[in-house]
């Protein structure tokens, strides 16, 4: 662990801050607490609101590795923890074989040399006290849930060859969920637990304007408003999340915008919607018209400062 | 309540009396973190809290009322103490009330508290007929005490169709009432007061009883369907399969392979998991006593549809039709309501579970094998309930589950004189709402039996 490894709440907030992650009190009491009681802390939340970017930031906060286990369905041990480097054993075996050498014994490849090290074994073997971001968990199954379950617990492994390896330092864990898959009461009773809801249009503005400093404030409220608007309005299969607003808000940068208008909606709802049937939930139930005339009711802005581009059709309908 | 600790033990109390699983774990953590934080400052405080003692979404929404009504100013305590006195005054009048009226010449009536709960809840013109039938009765010629049975049972059987009438948002309230109390009146009174309130953090159409959706709720629905049905399509299998992707070394293909080499390992072969795609049958109860529940169970058959592949659909009344067709391949739920509401002989009949059983079984042999899963909606008021439990009990043999998911609420299953004999080839679930659905799905479809 670095030397910044006993921060004090209101330093994490500035360092969360310094790394352009705004966050709200809920959410930086339970991360502190989480460091503080040297417990796993278990983000739900729908995709794109920034769980992940939580162990990113832990990791920069006190400057030290992050190491990634990226769960997918079908996640076994021997991807999680460790496997033997099969191809290196059998060349070793090989050349020994050929250089008639008569001591050949089990030592000689199952040693650390020939060990593939996994995301969990390289937390618990790292020399310094790493992040370990344990990615949508809910993917796995229950067995595999079981086995991380036991390694969280004691942050040690048996090795059958090589013996039990300790952690020298306890990891800083991040476990992530998307809620596809209800978790053990086991895993959840070990976790200092928060959930990420959708940001407030407010929170969601200091957002714009910390990943995308040249975003004007009007810019950045239109497209705020908006994207609240079509989360709160629309029943969407996949809503827009925190990283499409802002490759929103970066396209419509890129576009010259200083405000929102129907043909810039309608040319870049591709970044917004990513699938067909939202797209068309969204032109058939809103439209990019519809879209505009809600943010301009919501601003309060006058006509003069709001243009809509519409062929025969003005925004304020 | 007087130290810190002793408030957060009370505190948790209350949640676990409102639902939510708090382990003495938790409490010790939640002790455990105000240790840390800055007690004064009322959000760190909540949240240090919420996230020892409150382990997923759902739980939110009864943290955020419990904790609004529990830690407030004395004051405000006081008067929450006054209501909620008030209340449970009124209450025992009621009871007391109850015990007199439910009266046979003189004796009180043996009738279960629950019933008791619902006569208490009668309009005041309904109480007044039975009070009338029950002086009738008193009095009548020729009525000796050994009547008495007789008329608890018709007034059993009259308060159990009140029952029937209430919503099942006012019989868990009933029955959680009956329940809810700790025996500490500066604990129950929060307790009351947040259960009355429900609500959650998350999704409230997942919480919304399915017989009261809207018509503009329908996509939604069918969208979270669809979402929570994926699951089925991708289950990974513990059995494996040859890859090219170099996944788990596969020894024993490896070895041969190589035997043309001299047993030198120079290729080596890999294997990988297989994805597990069930076959599921799926039969929809669509009688008379089902027709306010079609817009959970229709949109539940076409999101299932939209993303299982290898699924067949029947809905049965008093026999079985297959409606696989009107869902495959099709993406205008609208319409395909439409056509199978109209064109189904078995809509809004009666229900016979043991002849649409049997015609699954003579007519679809084929699709009960080993790695069926046969999902069963219905409220279980069915004729023939015992030929239907020796049915049942004949195809669980040859499935590898049935799942009964059960529209009733579980208040109203011990009414039902079949369930317990059903239960017997099946797993049970009350399944009235997205978030029941939900978590059957999650807990009994992602395993790996």
């Amino acid at each position: 662990m670095s030397k910044k490894s006993t921060l004090s709440m209101p330093e994490l907030r500035t360092a969360f801050e310094a790394h352009g992650y705004i966050s709200d009190k809920e959410l930086l009491t339970t991360v502190y607490l989480a460091l503080k009681l040297e417990k796993p802390l278990l983000v739900e939340g729908a995709p794109g609101v920034g769980k992940t970017e939580i162990a990113k930031v832990l990791s920069k906060v006190f400057d030290t590795e992050l190491i990634r286990l990226q769960c997918y369905e079908g996640l076994d041990e021997n991807k999680a923890l460790y496997e033997w480097n099969y191809q290196r054993q059998l060349i070793k075996i090989q050349m020994l074989r050929d250089t008639a050498c008569q001591n050949l014994s089990e030592d000689d490849v199952f040693s650390l040399d020939y060990l593939l090290e996994r995301p969990l074994l390289k937390a618990i073997r790292a020399e310094n006290r790493p992040v370990l971001l344990i990615d949508e968990i809910d993917k796995t199954d229950e067995e595999f849930e079981a086995f991380l379950f036991e390694i969280l617990s004691d942050f040690q492994i048996s090795i059958p060859e090589l013996g039990t390896v300790s952690a020298k330092h306890i990891p800083i864990v991040v476990l992530t969920s998307n809620h596809d898959r209800e978790l053990s009461e086991g895993l959840r009773r070990r976790c200092v637990y928060l959930y990420i809801d959708y940001p407030t249009i407010d929170k969601e503005i200091n957002i714009i304007r910390a990943k995308i400093p040249e975003v004007t404030e009007k810019l950045a409220l239109q497209i705020a408003t908006a994207v609240n608007h079509l989360r709160n309005s629309l029943t969407l299969s996949k809503q827009p999340s925190i990283a499409e607003t802002l490759d929103w808000t970066r396209a419509l940068i890129a576009m010259h915008a200083d405000h929102l208008d129907s043909t810039m909606v309608k040319q870049t709802m591709g970044l917004l919607f990513k699938n067909r049937d939202d797209l068309t939930a969204f032109q058939k139930d809103m439209g990019a018209d519809g879209l505009c005339a809600a943010v301009k009711q919501a601003t309060g802005m006058t006509n003069t400062a709001y243009h809509c581009h519409n062929d025969d059709a003005s925004c304020g309908g | 309540m007087n130290s810190l600790a002793d408030n957060i033990v009370g505190f948790a109390q209350i949640l676990r009396q409102l639902g939510v699983r708090i382990s003495i774990a938790e409490t010790i953590d939640a002790v455990n973190s105000l240790t840390i934080i800055d007690n004064f400052d009322r959000d760190e405080f909540r949240a240090a809290l919420k996230s020892t003692l409150i382990k997923n979404a759902e739980d939110q929404a009864a943290f955020e009322q419990t904790f609004n009504l529990f830690f407030v100013p004395p004051e405000a305590k006081q008067e929450q103490r006054e209501a909620w006195d008030s209340k449970q005054q009124l209450d025992l009048e009621q009871s007391q009330q109850a015990q007199e009226e439910l009266v046979f010449q003189g004796r009180p009536l043996d009738i279960p508290d629950e019933l008791r709960d619902v006569y208490k809840l009668l309009p005041e013109m309904e109480k007044q007929r039975l009070q009338e039938f029950l002086e009738k009765t008193s009095t009548g010629h020729n009525v000796k005490e050994s009547f008495q049975p007789v008329v608890e049972n018709l007034l059993k059987s009259s308060l159990s169709f009140w029952q029937r009438q209430l919503s099942p948002e006012d019989l868990a309230q009933l029955a959680a009432a009956r329940r809810q109390l700790l025996g500490y009146d500066e604990l129950d009174h929060v307790v009351d007061s947040a259960a009355g309130l429900g609500g959650t953090g998350r999704n409230p159409l997942l919480y919304k009883n399915m017989q009261d959706i809207a018509e503009h709720e329908i996509p939604q629905v069918t969208s979270l369907i669809k979402r929570l049905a994926h699951r089925l399509t991708t289950r990974i299998s513990r059995r494996f399969r040859m890859t090219g992707r170099r996944k788990l070394i596969d020894i024993r293909q490896s070895i041969r392979r190589n035997m043309r080499y001299g047993g030198i390992m120079i290729s080596l072969k890999y294997k990988t998991q297989k994805i597990h795609k069930p076959n599921i049958v799926v039969l929809c109860d669509v009688s008379a006593s089902m027709t306010k529940y079609v817009r959970f169970t229709l949109p539940l058959l076409f999101g299932l549809s939209s993303v299982v592949k290898n699924i067949e659909s029947f809905v049965f009344a008093t026999d079985l039709e297959k409606v696989t067709g009107y869902f495959r391949g099709r993406d205008d739920f609208a319409q395909v309501t439409e056509e199978l509401i109209s064109s189904s002989a078995q809509m809004g009949q009666g229900t016979n579970l043991y002849i649409a059983l049997t015609s699954l079984e003579a007519q679809y042999k084929k699709l009960l094998s080993p790695s069926t899963l046969l999902f069963i909606i219905s409220d279980a008021n069915t004729l023939a309930p015992l030929e239907t439990a020796g049915e049942l009990s004949l195809i669980s043999k040859k499935v590898k589950r049935i799942l009964w998911l059960n529209t009733q609420p579980k208040e109203r299953w011990s009414q039902n004189s079949a369930i317990p004999l059903f239960s017997k080839h099946c797993s049970m679930f009350e399944c009235y709402s997205l978030a029941h659905l939900t978590k059957i799905l999650s807990l009994n479809l992602t395993r790996q039996s």
